[in-house]
């Protein structure tokens, strides 16, 4: 009976069929059977099956035949069991055949007559299964090293990340998969970035040979796509390396320009102060003369326009490096237009412009740097005086508006084009002109003119209709709240009344002719004057000398004008001098250095002649000096 | 028909013996610790069963199910959502990478599980009704939860009951939730609830021969 249903079956399906009894002792082996296990049907019919196979009981598989006798279908998986009957794959060699199979009671009425194990070989399936299994988890551990390199992980991590994936996948180590690759670059690379795996041996052709059997080709292109990932992951590192060495080789060198600016600013003004104190007295001593007049006022104009240049220079490289201090103080709007128009009124009349005003009648007041806000506006309105053709008009208006100051100033000049609006604040950005060079500048101006208000938290804007249309700069401050009394404070001019007082008076400076014509002016408005050039120079005329005051400069060969400050003082003798500090440096560090080191007064170069004589003014009659 | 409280708990004892030997089966055959539990149980007549499966499956699910018989004559059914079935059969055969599809091979597990565990409870309950059954091949079928209740109900007359149980298996930490279902005419049904409290009543003074199975 059962070899016959054996026999039905067979015909059915591609499956190993094994009958028993209820005795298990087998009494179907079909011709699958036969041809996958060598064994034939005559050599196993009428034996126990687990005489046959002993294996099936080691495995604790004969339970579930007792269960089919006991009517019970069982079910064994691949997975969980890999197989029931020990089979090769097709017919030799050493690999055994995956199957899948189920033990089923076989039945006659009521009863239970015997078992029947069904066999499917799913070797292909579960070769192809593992296939993509493996396949998968070589997605995704490509998939992590990418995420890890792009995250801008170290380079020795995600290096060591992909030897674990090759690890775990190829179940192979790093230097047998680096043998592999053709190109060792990508690993190179990592090797030079601090990951301390040691250098693989030399491999021998025959050791090559055994690793390349090893791996199948879709292996070998899992191993190169890691390779790739990481040299891109490499190559990522370095570029960003050049790129932070990069960005720091700006840094500095824009630093050196911000520093080789303000000492360029600071150079260009030590020769001026000689020549501006000749020119007094070239002018002083020949006076009447209409010649040397006019010369004289010629000259004047070019040093004090250089004086300009050279000033917003260092106005510039100071703004650069942050280093400027406002002293604020409570304005009124008026004044500065007034102060402001006073500044660009030579240039104005020379281009024979038409120059109109309007300034509230209700006073504004500012909480601003005075002189700063005075810059602003005249640099407004000489570039205006600049940039529009001769015999143009100017127009300046003034008004509050909320709480707002707001000035506008605009010409009918030759505009600036569209395309020029968004950069016209920025640093050394001139209009195209065909103006008279002499009128040129360092097209720095409007940026001083931007920082200074932005400083002050206010605005500035530039609208013009285009090239010959004119120009209108509005600049916006806050303003104090209109409510307040009446400011009328109003420095008087005071006309220069020559001085009636006479002092004696030491110059300290290294440079000879700032210290001579500086000498020659004061003797020329009375005083009495020595020079000095250096340090114990000073100290040995004053000994002599018996100076009332000392113009001292700091920056001095040998000994500084600080420790010649720290000297006199030292000297109870010269207890009654006022020891003035004369210095490029004006900062409120600067001037603090100062008086601790004794001086009296601080004084920016290049000196002012008024300021110089009013000061002398100041001081109380020669004191008897011992 | 309603289950009281004291039957809930008898049959939940009774399950509760086929699921521990399930749980060593799958234990020894895994290799890994296999822990089955009964979250709950209820009776419903078979028009009211899609709600009340919804607690423990829904959308695509795997159904393995086994038709009985013998003296009583029924289906049994083991139900997980899909992706449940998928992250058990992972569970239970370390696969690595776990796969959204249920393969062939994950399928020939999930029917070795569900076999294991309907002929563990199919034999307790034989035990009990002192009943020999006896069993069809089980299919494991993958389909939505509607299709498999209209197979349910074709060829069979309206009067059919269920018992619904609750099924979590717990493996590594992990958990998957299912139900087991099995199918019976009414009147059997309403027998064997009541045998099953008859045992619990009895098993409650002494042990009674089913508690220690075979």
């Amino acid at each position: 009976m059962e070899s016959g249903l054996v026999d039905q079956l067979d015909r059915i399906g591609d499956w190993g069929l094994l009958a028993t009894d209820t005795r298990l002792i087998v009494t179907g082996w079909n011709l699958w059977l036969e041809r996958r296990s060598g064994l034939t049907a005559g050599e196993i019919l009428g034996r126990p099956l687990f005489d046959l196979f002993p294996e099936l009981v080691g495995r604790r598989l004969d339970r579930y035949y007792h269960q089919a006798l006991a009517g019970q279908t069982a079910i064994l998986s691949q997975r969980l069991h890999g197989y029931v009957l020990p089979l090769p794959v097709g017919g030799a060699g050493p690999a055994r055949m995956q199957q899948a199979a189920r033990v089923v009671p076989l039945v006659e009425g009521p009863e239970v007559c015997g078992t029947l194990t069904v066999i499917e070989d799913v070797s292909e399936r579960v070769a192809f299964e593992d296939e993509l299994r493996s396949r998968a988890r070589q997605q995704a551990a490509l998939a992590a090293v990418a995420r890890r390199a792009l995250a801008g992980g170290e380079m020795a991590d995600v290096a060591r990340e992909a030897a674990g994936h090759i690890r775990d996948i190829l179940g192979a180590n790093f230097t047998e998969v680096l043998e592999l690759l053709s190109d060792g670059e990508p690993w190179a690379a990592v090797a030079g970035s601090g990951w301390t795996e040691p250098t693989p041996p030399a491999l021998d052709s025959a050791t090559a040979t055994r690793a390349r059997q090893r791996f199948a080709a879709e292996e070998v292109q899992f191993a190169q796509a890691l390779a790739d990932v990481l040299g891109m992951a490499a190559e990522r590192k370095r570029l960003e390396g050049e790129l932070r060495l990069r960005v720091q080789e700006l840094a500095s060198a824009d630093q050196r320009k911000d520093e080789f600016l303000a000492m360029l600013a600071h150079e260009l003004r030590n020769p001026l102060a000689p020549v501006r104190n000749a020119l007094q007295v070239l002018r002083m001593k020949c006076m009447g003369d209409s010649l040397v007049e006019r010369m004289g006022e010629m000259m004047g104009r070019q040093v004090a326009h250089m004086s300009r240049l050279v000033d917003d220079l260092l106005d510039v490289s100071r703004f650069t490096r942050g280093k400027v201090n406002l002293r604020i103080e409570r304005v009124e709007l008026a004044d500065v237009v007034a102060r402001a128009v006073e500044s660009a009124r030579p240039l104005i009349d020379a281009r024979g412009h038409e120059l109109s005003v309007s300034v509230p009648h209700e006073p504004v007041h500012l909480h601003a740097d005075l002189t700063r806000v005075i810059q602003v506006l005249g640099n407004l309105l000489t570039n205006a005086a600049k940039y529009t053709p001769e015999s143009g008009h100017v127009w300046l208006t003034a008004f509050r508006e909320g709480d707002e100051a707001v000035v506008g100033v605009r010409d009918n000049g030759i505009g600036i084009p569209a395309e020029m609006l968004p950069q016209v604040f920025d640093l050394f950005t001139q209009v195209a002109r065909t103006l008279d060079r002499s009128q040129g500048g360092l097209g720095i101006g409007l940026t001083l003119v931007r920082s200074l208000v932005e400083l002050h938290g206010g605005s500035v804007h530039a609208a013009s209709e285009g090239p010959g249309r004119g120009s209108e700069f509005v600049v916006r401050l806050p303003a104090l709240p209109a409510d307040l009394p009446r400011n009328d404070e109003r420095k008087a001019v005071t006309a220069r009344a020559p001085p009636t007082i006479s002092h004696r008076i030491l110059i300290v400076d290294d440079n000879v002719d700032s210290a001579e014509s500086l000498a020659m002016l004061l003797e020329l408005t009375g005083h009495i004057a020595r020079t000095a050039h250096d340090g114990p120079a000073a100290l040995e005329t004053a000994l002599a000398f018996r100076p009332r005051v000392v113009l001292l400069d700091i920056g001095l060969p040998r000994m500084d004008g600080y420790e010649v400050a720290r000297r006199l003082r030292q000297d109870p003798a010269y207890a009654g001098m006022t020891v003035i500090a004369m210095t490029g440096y004006g900062q409120e560090e600067d001037r603090r250095r100062s008086k601790e080191a004794g001086f009296d007064r601080h004084l920016v170069k290049p000196v002012d002649p008024d300021e110089l004589q009013d000061l002398l003014l100041q001081l109380p009659r020669e004191v008897e000096l011992k | 028909m309603i289950l009281t409280a004291d039957q809930k708990d008898a049959v939940t004892e009774l399950v509760n013996i086929a699921f521990s030997r399930t749980a060593a089966a799958l234990s020894e055959l895994t290799g890994n610790r296999v822990e089955l539990s009964v979250p709950e149980v209820s009776a419903h007549p078979i028009a009211d069963l899609l709600p009340a499966l919804g607690r423990f499956v829904h959308g695509d699910v795997a159904t393995v199910h086994q038709i009985f018989g013998g003296p009583v004559s029924g289906d049994a059914f083991l139900l997980l959502n899909v992706d449940g079935a998928a992250k058990l059969v992972d569970l239970l055969t370390d696969a690595g990478a776990p796969t959204r599809q249920m393969g062939a091979s994950a399928r020939e597990v999930l029917s070795e599980v569900g076999n294991i565990l309907l002929n563990a409870c199919l034999g307790v309950f034989g035990d009990l009704l002192h009943v020999r059954f006896t069993f069809a091949v089980p299919r494991l079928h993958l389909d939505t939860l509607g299709s498999m209740l209209d197979s349910l109900v074709i060829g069979h007359d309206a009067l059919r009951h269920s018992l619904l149980v609750g099924a979590q298996f717990r493996v590594r930490a992990s958990e998957v939730t299912g139900c087991m279902v099995m199918v019976l005419g009414v009147s059997s049904l309403e027998q064997f609830v009541r045998v099953v409290e008859e045992w619990a009543d009895e098993a409650g003074g002494q042990a009674g021969p089913s508690r220690n199975g075979d």
